[in-house]
C-alpha cells in the first residue's frame, strides 16, 4: 500500500518506517497538510482587505462570502474528487448552466412537480458526466480533450433549447428556496449549509473510506494500483458520475438563489473550480489532494471577489488576484513539501 | 521557508497598496456604486465608467464603477450584494434579469439603500415588481422597432435580413432584435434571422460570411452593439460588399462612425451611454444629500446617420459617446 500513504494524507495507512519518523510530529502534521498553503493565502486575503475596509470582517460580509463561495465551492468538491483519481473536467460549467435550465424548464414549461424535476436535473448532469467518463475511459482519449469538446457541445445544447433567452421562474416554488433562496444566517444563503454538507460527506470518503483509499491509489499510480487489486477504472468512472451530478447541483442551488438561469452563465466556472481545487493543494496530476483545501480554495476566491468591490477596486483586478493567489499558494505548497521531505 | 512567506507576504501587500490605496483615502466621503452586468472592456461600458468617475469628481464624492469581465448576471449581483456590505451611499444598477434582480434591490431598500436602474430594465410585463426609484436608459424593444423602421424605405418586400447577436441570452440585446423581427415581419412581410456570432471577432466574421454564403439573399446585417458591428464592418469593407448588403447598428464606437461616414452603414441608435453613468451619480447622490427622488431618465433614441455623424464623431473619439 505504499501508493496510498505516498499521497500524505492523514489517516492513511502507515507505511513501513513510519513509527521512526513520530519524533518529528509536534510540526510536520500541521505543515503536511496539503491545505496550508490556501490557508496562509486566505488569512493574507483577510488581512489586506480588513486593513482596507473594516465591513470586511462584518456577518454581512461573510454571509456574501460563504453563499459566493457556496456555488463554486460544490463545483469545487466534484472537481477535485475527480483530479484526485487523475482525470479533468472542464465541462463543468457548461454542465452547471444545461442541468440548471433542464431544472427551470421541466418547472415552467413543462409543469413538473419541482422535485422530481430537480432528480431529472441531477440525473442529467451525472449523465453528462458518465458520458465524459465513457469517452475518456473506452476511446482512451485523455479527459482534457474529451471534457473540452463537451464543454463546447453542452454549452452549445443548453443555448439551443432556449434560443439564447435566460429562464426565469416567477412563481414561488418552495424548491428554489430548499436549494438557494432562503437565508439562514445574517446574508448567508442555504446553499451554504448544503455546500458544506456535501463537502463533510466528501472529505469523510475520501479520507475514511476503502473507496477513498481507491481514488488515491488511481490517481497516484495507476498500475500499482491495478496490481493491488483497484478497480480503477471503475473509479474513474465513479468520480465522472458524481463530478457531473454536482455541477448540475450548483447550477440547481444557483438557480435557487437567482430564479433564474441562463445558458451563458457559469463560463468561468470550470477554469474558477479547478483553481480552488489546485489552490487548496490538489495535484493537478492525480494522487494528491483533500476536498478540504478545495473547499477553502473556493473561499479565498469568493473572499477576493467580494473583498475588491468593497475596497472599490477595479473589478479587473480579481482576475490578477487570483492568478497570483493560485501560483502563490501552490508554489508554497510545494516549498513546504520540499521542507518537508528534507527534514525527513 | 520564512523567505517564502516573507515574500509572498510583502508582494501581497505591495499589489494591495499600489493598486488599492486611493480607495483606502476619504472615508467619510459619500461612496456611490455603478454595477454593470458587462466591465470596461467593452468599449461601450468604458463610457459610462467615464461618466461615473466624472460625476464623482464633480460632485466631490466616490463613485465606483463595477462590472463582471463577461455578461454574468450572478456575478454582477455578487458585486451588488458586495457594495450592500460596503454600506454605499446609493447604487446603481442594470436590470439585467427580471427574476435575480427583485430580491437583492428589495433588500437594498429595506437597509435604506437608494437603488436607481441604468441601461436596461425589466421586460413590460414585469414593469414594477422591483422596487429600484428610477430608470435612466432607454427601451430595448423600441430601440429595435425605431432601427428596423428606419431602414424599412431601403428594403424591399418581403425581404430577408439577419440580426447578428453578439451575447446571446442577453436581455437587452434579444429585446433589440425582437423590436427589429416584429417590425420586418409586421411592415415589409420579411424574414428575420437570428445569428449568434459571438463575442470573437474573428469567429463573428466567419459565422457572418458562411450565413451569407448559405442566404445570398439576405438583404441588411442588424449588429446589435460594437462587438457585433465592428466584424460585420470589416467583412463588408474586405468582400466588398457595399451597396450588395445594408447595415444598422446600436450604440457608437469610432469604427461604426467611420462605416456610417464611409456610407458603409446606414445608420446607428445611440443611447448617450455617458448619462447612464453620470446621471445615476447625480440622481443618488442628490437623494443622499437632498432626498430628492430620483426620476426616469430617458437617454435618447437619437439615430445617427450620415447627415449628422460629422457632429457626433469628434465626441466618440474623445470617449463621452
Amino acid at each position: 500500500m505504499q501508493v496510498i500513504t505516498n499521497s500524505r494524507r492523514r489517516g492513511a495507512t502507515p507505511a513501513p518506517g513510519w513509527s521512526e519518523r513520530v519524533a518529528m510530529r509536534q510540526m510536520r502534521p500541521l505543515l503536511s497538510r496539503r491545505e496550508v498553503g490556501v490557508a496562509v493565502a486566505l488569512v493574507l486575503v483577510f488581512i489586506v482587505f480588513f486593513s482596507m475596509k473594516r465591513e470586511f470582517l462584518g456577518a454581512g460580509t461573510l454571509g456574501d462570502i460563504v453563499t459566493v463561495a457556496a456555488e463554486l465551492g460544490v463545483v469545487a468538491i466534484g472537481a477535485s474528487f475527480l483530479m484526485i483519481a487523475g482525470e479533468m473536467d472542464l465541462a463543468v460549467g457548461s454542465n452547471f448552466a444545461l442541468s440548471g435550465m433542464v431544472l427551470a424548464m421541466l418547472i415552467t414549461k413543462s409543469g413538473w412537480n419541482p422535485w422530481l424535476a430537480l432528480l431529472v436535473a441531477l440525473a442529467c448532469g451525472a449523465g453528462i458526466g458518465a458520458v465524459n467518463g465513457l469517452v475518456t475511459l473506452y476511446a482512451r482519449i485523455p479527459s482534457f480533450i474529451t471534457t473540452l469538446g463537451a464543454m463546447m457541445f453542452w454549452r452549445g445544447i443548453a443555448l439551443y433549447l432556449s434560443q439564447g433567452w435566460p429562464i426565469s421562474i416567477f412563481d414561488d416554488v418552495p424548491l428554489l428556496r430548499w436549494l438557494g433562496g432562503a437565508r439562514v444566517l445574517s446574508t448567508a444563503h442555504i446553499s451554504a449549509v448544503w455546500w458544506l454538507v456535501i463537502g463533510l460527506i466528501f472529505c469523510l470518503v475520501l479520507e475514511k473510506t476503502a473507496y477513498g483509499n481507491w481514488v488515491f491509489a488511481t490517481g497516484g499510480k495507476r498500475v500499482a494500483a491495478r496490481a493491488l487489486g483497484v478497480p480503477d477504472t471503475k473509479v474513474k468512472m465513479t468520480n465522472f458520475i458524481i463530478t457531473g451530478a454536482l455541477a448540475a447541483l450548483s447550477g440547481c442551488l444557483q438557480l435557487g438563489r437567482m430564479g433564474s438561469m441562463s445558458p451563458v452563465w457559469g463560463q468561468e466556472l470550470s477554469l474558477e473550480a479547478i483553481a480552488a481545487a489546485v489552490v487548496g493543494g490538489n495535484s493537478l496530476t492525480g494522487g494528491i489532494g483533500t476536498i478540504f483545501g478545495a473547499m477553502l480554495g473556493a473561499v479565498t476566491m469568493a473572499s477576493i471577489r467580494i473583498g475588491l468591490v468593497m475596497v472599490g477596486a477595479p473589478s479587473y483586478w480579481y482576475m490578477s488576484f487570483v492568478g497570483f493567489i493560485v501560483v502563490a499558494a501552490v508554489a508554497l505548497n510545494v516549498k513546504l513539501g520540499e521542507v518537508i521531505s528534507w527534514r525527513k | 521557508m520564512r523567505r517564502v512567506f516573507g515574500l509572498c507576504l510583502i508582494a501581497c501587500l505591495a499589489i494591495a497598496l499600489a493598486g488599492l490605496n486611493p480607495a483606502a483615502s476619504g472615508a467619510d466621503q459619500m461612496t456611490f456604486y455603478v454595477i454593470a452586468h458587462t466591465g470596461p472592456g467593452d468599449p461601450f461600458w468604458a463610457v459610462v465608467q467615464r461618466g461615473v468617475q466624472d460625476a464623482g469628481k464633480a460632485l466631490g464624492v466616490r463613485a465606483i464603477f463595477q462590472g463582471p469581465a463577461g455578461y454574468n448576471v450572478p456575478e454582477q449581483v455578487n458585486m451588488f450584494n458586495a457594495a450592500m456590505a460596503a454600506k454605499a451611499d446609493g447604487i446603481a444598477t442594470s436590470i439585467s434579469d427580471a427574476r435575480a434582480w427583485a430580491e437583492p434591490i428589495r433588500e437594498a431598500r429595506k437597509r435604506g439603500i437608494p437603488v436607481v436602474a441604468i441601461n436596461c430594465q425589466e421586460p413590460e410585463e414585469f414593469r414594477g415588481t422591483i422596487p429600484y426609484m428610477s430608470y435612466i436608459g432607454m427601451d430595448e424593444y423600441e430601440a429595435g422597432k425605431t432601427v428596423a423602421r428606419r431602414m424599412l424605405p431601403k428594403l424591399k418586400q418581403g425581404a430577408k435580413v439577419v440580426v447578428a447577436i453578439h451575447q446571446a441570452g442577453h436581455v437587452g440585446l434579444e429585446a433589440r432584435a425582437k423590436g427589429i423581427g416584429e417590425v420586418i415581419a409586421k411592415d415589409l412581410g420579411g424574414k428575420t434571422d437570428k445569428l449568434d456570432i459571438t463575442q470573437d471577432a474573428t469567429q463573428a466574421i466567419g459565422i457572418l460570411r458562411s450565413h451569407l454564403k448559405a442566404n445570398p439573399d439576405t438583404a441588411a446585417i442588424f449588429t446589435v452593439g460594437p462587438l457585433g458591428a465592428i466584424p460585420t464592418i470589416k467583412m463588408i469593407r474586405d468582400d466588398g460588399l457595399k451597396g450588395k448588403v445594408l447595415m444598422a447598428s446600436f450604440d457608437l464606437e469610432p469604427v461604426t462612425i467611420q462605416a456610417i461616414k464611409d456610407g458603409i452603414c446606414e445608420g446607428a441608435m445611440d443611447q448617450q451611454q455617458y448619462l447612464q453613468g453620470y446621471m445615476a451619480v447625480v440622481e443618488l447622490y442628490l437623494n443622499a444629500k437632498f432626498q430628492l427622488d430620483p426620476a426616469d431618465y430617458d437617454t435618447g433614441r437619437g439615430f445617427v446617420t450620415p447627415e449628422n455623424v460629422d457632429a457626433v464623431a469628434a465626441l466618440v473619439k474623445a470617449g463621452y459617446r
